[in-house]
């Protein structure tokens, strides 16, 4: 009996289905890059630069948050030229001073933000002078992130709440502060599962931004997902990184060197920054190779995936361009880009 | 089989070496259990020299008052030793302590390298009644050099000694049982 063959339209047909009709996020992942527009040279001749904050009026805030070495770690205030001008804090564990400084903030009053890990936010005027502290005690947790926002009167902080006493019984991950008095009014998400499935909670660092609608981008360091969170609604969604590059992080065994391994040998999210019209999405390579950017639009469409980063990510100007640090000569370049359509490429980063 | 006068030898002193090494390390750790003596520190709890002189001398309180733990009127102390860097979880026990300052017993909370300021955001967060003492610089948590904060002493004023030290209870249960243990202390 003669049998067939199919296989010759079979494959016709997949092609024609692939070339007329593409995934969606195909022709999207190749909507958006970047654009450089001016760089400053900071002179930063030692330490690291992990968060950068322009303040209004004038000068760039940058926290220097090296954990390996504590006692380096500082909020310092350099002039619009990069000229080292003052600090705010020092390290220490008292009123004024940081254990793990985690993130900062510039009010539009100038007043200075710093959180520490262990729950304490202190607030200095632009004289370095401290203004006041709060303890975060009721709910407590450790604070990976802090965002103003100033338009609705409110502040969020990120950082595993448990919800059952210990952290890996399950965590809330953004609580949300009234601004002036300071008082707390509500948590919202859940950790992803696969924190507590997979035993990622050493490798876990909520980070997030805000839009200009006052909705939250959030993401969880060795989760490859971006949530997209309306505090008004409490509603939430998830949307999925896609890359052809990143590996998911192994579930980890128990022990701090198991941990390590897993924190070097692994993609992680560095931070995520909402500019006027996309949301970058830092992922650091294994090994400290550098970073690596995912670019979505306000919508959690993926624009474009797996750009090389130009340095590491480290704050947006009040325009909606991004900062960019790397070392250079005796100090750090600090690069500002902006993304742009793809199809309006000038000076880009490429492949 | 035979041995050799060599072989003979160092199989003698080969022992003998390993007993001088042995009477050497005891030596050593007696030496040092007695200096730990001294010092008034068994290397699990608080330095009991240390808890002494802290309740002799003048510590301030959240309304700027001048308060000296000797002076409890009750004849046991519970002292509560923390910092703001403590574990979340572990600070809830500044509220279950409420119940326990009565009877025999007076509790105070020393919070270190806080300002006064923070101790009354402290007191207010977790509706404490009673009296948080400051430790701004830290001086005094590290003179008694605990072995992890925050820490509980139970201190018998009358007889001047640490009746009872713990780390702060967690779970509701834990935290019963520890009232519970108040309890057995203040009838013996």
């Amino acid at each position: 009996m003669q049998q067939r063959n199919y296989r010759v339209p079979f494959y016709l047909l997949v092609l024609t289905l692939g070339l007329t009709c593409p995934p969606e996020g195909f022709a999207a992942r190749r909507g958006a890059s970047l654009t450089l527009v001016k760089t400053t040279q900071l002179r930063k001749p030692a330490g690291h630069v992990h968060q950068v904050v322009p303040v209004p009026g004038g000068g760039l805030i940058v926290r220097d948050s090296d954990f390996h070495d504590e006692k380096t770690q500082v909020a310092e205030l350099y002039s619009d030229a990069g000229y080292y001008c003052g600090q705010f804090g020092s390290f220490g564990h008292g009123p004024g001073q940081y254990y793990r400084l985690k993130s900062v903030a510039v009010g539009s009053d100038q007043t200075v933000w710093l959180a520490d890990i262990i729950g304490r936010i202190s607030r200095f005027d632009m004289e370095g002078r401290l203004v006041s502290t709060r303890l975060l005690q009721r709910p407590g947790y450790q604070v990976d992130w802090m965002v103003l926002d100033e338009p609705r009167a409110t502040y969020y902080l990120a950082g595993y709440l448990p919800k059952k006493i210990y952290i890996d019984h399950g965590n809330s991950l953004i609580h949300k502060y009234r601004l002036g008095d300071d008082a707390f009014n509500r948590s919202y998400l859940d950790n992803h599962e696969e924190v507590l499935w997979y035993n990622l909670t050493s490798l876990a660092d909520v980070n997030f931004d805000a839009d200009a609608r006052g909705r939250l981008y959030v993401v969880d360091a060795p989760i490859m997902k971006l949530t997209l969170l309306e505090p008004e609604s409490g509603n939430a969604s998830t949307f999925p990184v896609e890359s052809d590059v990143i590996t998911p992080v192994s579930p980890i065994g128990s022990g701090k060197e198991a941990a390590e391994k897993a924190y070097t040998d692994s993609h992680l999210i560095d931070r995520v920054l909402v500019g006027d019209a996309h949301v970058l999405l830092s992922i650091r390579r294994p090994r400290e190779e550098g970073f690596l950017l995912q670019i979505f639009d306000h919508a959690g469409r993926q624009l474009a995936s797996d750009v090389p980063s130009p340095g590491q990510l480290v704050g947006k100007t009040a325009d909606g361009h991004f900062y960019f640090a790397r070392r250079s000569g005796e100090g750090f370049e600090l690069a500002e880009y902006e993304v742009t359509p793809a199809a309006r490429r000038a000076q880009t980063v490429t492949r | 089989m035979r041995m050799n006068g060599k072989a003979g030898l160092s199989s003698a002193l080969y022992p003998a070496c390993i007993v001088l090494l042995l009477l050497a390390n005891g030596f050593l750790l007696w030496k040092y259990a007695q200096a730990r003596a001294q010092s008034g520190h068994n290397g699990r709890g608080a330095d009991s020299q240390a808890v002494a002189r802290l309740f002799q001398r003048p510590l301030q309180s959240l309304n700027g008052e001048s308060v000296r733990l000797a002076d409890a009127e009750a004849r046991f102390v519970v002292l509560f030793v923390f910092t703001p860097g403590d574990c979340h979880v572990c600070l809830q026990e500044l509220s279950d302590l409420n119940a326990a300052d009565s009877g025999g017993f007076q509790v105070f909370g020393l919070m270190s390298n806080a300002s006064l300021d923070e101790l009354g955001q402290t007191r207010q967060n977790f509706g404490v009644n009673y009296p948080l003492l400051a430790d701004p610089d830290g001086r005094l948590l590290a003179s008694l050099r605990l072995p992890k904060t925050p820490w509980k002493i139970v201190v018998d004023v009358k007889r001047n000694r640490i009746v009872y030290e713990d780390l702060p209870s967690v779970t509701a249960a834990e935290r019963q049982a520890f009232l519970s243990r108040l309890n057995m202390i203040g009838n013996l």
